[in-house]
């Protein structure tokens, strides 16, 4: 993929939005902020396009920082929606070896989010009942009116599958 | 190994048995590690819980980007946006980047809320609530302005542009840059220095204020005098503080910070009870209730908004 022509942006900009929103409200606590600072990336990339120059592999880690600085400057200049001081000197010190805002857990979270959208109807349903809304197997089978067993079936299948696809998924941020 | 090598491994189930001692050690190294290890693992183990993840408008996302990347539509955005500011109040920044291209003088109202706007010289503006700062210029010789209301001001030094807030007819303050509070709503004209040094040009004459000193039209004529440090900024800084102060005159200005009307007591007005405390101004009745514990204040809520606050007892 080659991001610096039109539809390659598209992709990487379809690739890349929806985690780096939600990594940037991990900084932020706040969605208007979150997706203001990652339009203003994909921005900023984009008109600088001819004078930056990534080296193979580094585009990720180039994207997330980018967020992550702007985030940071846009706490330290006051200019935010909400302020949640206790939050954001929390936020400003945290070491860096923790994981809190640890990019690759990012996309691992948006790997897994799409994934579960390709399952199986069934398997899907009894995946989220199980871990959205926390049921029991004897909850989801009762509602589902299907038998214990199968609801288990059911959700070994759709973990069974999960795997496959959050690997595949996680291809999509390897360039 | 990095946590996507841990990812990928733990999503191979089937791991060799040197990986799989590999990945032990790994999450037995650091709390930190074995946090990361089982957040992964959660999917294997029983389906991860990722309600915290959110699912953004990518559609409406990129649509913005190409509003913004969009020469033609440029001056157009930042026309829109200066639209729904005065429609809406709150935050708008003035992106740095474009002040060269964008030279039309902007209007600032806050409408519903204080709001803090920032110039494109790069000074910034709060307004209270009610209140409207126009451009007079595009900034390129003087910086001109006009304020309605109440506002404080941080202005960016440049020698070369002096800026002007012009007040009442014939009246304006000029500053090189500094901070200062300024009241012009047609009854009240003050402005309170913060730091720096300001100069208002007022009746013909030009009077010098530095940090700590305000100037205020008092029945006519201007009169200079020195600010004792009081809540004037409270409407901005959301904070009242209160050192050793009389607690009638505390209930006042925080009555008049609500702009609610307290009826004290003749107990209050007399008590000998001081007060040294620092409140947030979230809300009137929250206000009271802190100073409820504190100064054991009784007090009723009427239905017309208005209170009546009846006793105290302080130690």
């Amino acid at each position: 993929m080659n991001w610096k022509n039109e539809e390659g942006y598209r992709e990487l900009f379809n690739a890349y939005y929806n985690v780096l929103c939600n990594y940037a409200f991990k900084i932020l606590k706040n969605d208007m902020d979150a997706e203001d600072v990652v339009i203003e990336v994909f921005v900023h990339f984009w008109s600088n396009k001819e004078s930056i120059n990534i080296e193979e592999g580094k585009l990720k880690s180039y994207l997330f920082s980018s967020v992550k600085n702007k985030a940071f400057g846009l706490i330290r200049s006051g200019k935010i929606r909400e302020t949640h001081e206790q939050h954001y000197s929390d936020i400003l010190k945290a070491k860096s070896d923790d994981s809190s805002l640890n990019e690759d857990l990012f996309l691992f979270r948006e790997a897994l989010k799409r994934s579960v959208r390709q399952l199986s109807p069934k398997s899907k349903e009894v995946y989220l009942l199980r871990t959205q809304n926390g049921l029991t197997f004897e909850e989801i089978a009762d509602k589902l009116g299907i038998n214990r067993r199968t609801a288990e079936n059911h959700m070994a299948a759709a973990v069974k599958k999960l795997r496959l696809l959050v690997k595949d998924t996680l291809k999509l941020f390897e360039q | 190994m990095d946590i996507q090598e841990v990812i990928l491994r733990i999503l191979n189930k089937k791991e060799a048995v040197v990986e799989y001692q590999q990945l032990k050690d790994w999450k037995e190294e650091t709390a930190e590690n074995l946090k990361i290890y089982q957040e992964i693992n959660k999917i294997v183990e029983e389906g991860s819980n990722i309600k915290d993840y959110k699912d953004y408008n990518v559609e409406s996302g990129y649509k913005r980007f190409k509003e913004q990347i969009t020469p033609k539509s440029k001056s157009w955005m930042m026309y829109a946006a200066a639209l729904l500011l005065i429609l809406a109040g709150g935050y708008f920044m003035l992106n740095k980047n474009t002040t060269t291209e964008s030279a039309v003088p902007q209007e600032y109202l806050a409408e519903t809320k204080v709001s803090e706007f920032a110039l494109n010289d790069g000074s910034s503006v709060t307004l209270n609530v009610g209140s409207e700062l126009r451009e007079l210029s595009d900034f390129s010789k003087i910086r001109n302005v006009e304020l309605k209301g109440e506002a404080f001001f941080d202005i960016t030094p440049d020698k070369e542009k002096p800026f002007r807030i012009h007040l009442e007819e014939g009246t304006f303050v000029e500053v090189l840059g500094t901070s200062f509070n300024i009241i012009n709503d047609g009854t009240n004209m003050q402005v309170v220095v913060e730091s720096g040094h300001v100069e208002l040009h007022a009746d013909g004459k030009v009077i010098s204020l530095t940090k700590g000193y305000a100037a205020e039209r008092v029945k006519g004529s201007i009169v200079k005098y020195r600010k004792q440090k009081d809540n004037y900024l409270s409407w901005k800084n959301n904070t009242l503080v209160y050192k050793n102060t009389p607690i009638a005159t505390v209930l006042t200005d925080i009555g008049a910070h609500f702009n609610t009307e307290l009826n004290l007591s003749q107990v209050i007005l007399k008590s000998d009870c001081n007060l040294s405390s620092t409140f947030e101004t979230k809300s009137i009745d929250q206000i009271l209730s802190e100073l409820s514990k504190l100064v054991q204040l009784s007090y009723i809520k009427k239905d017309d908004g208005s209170y009546s606050i009846k006793d105290i007892k302080c130690e």
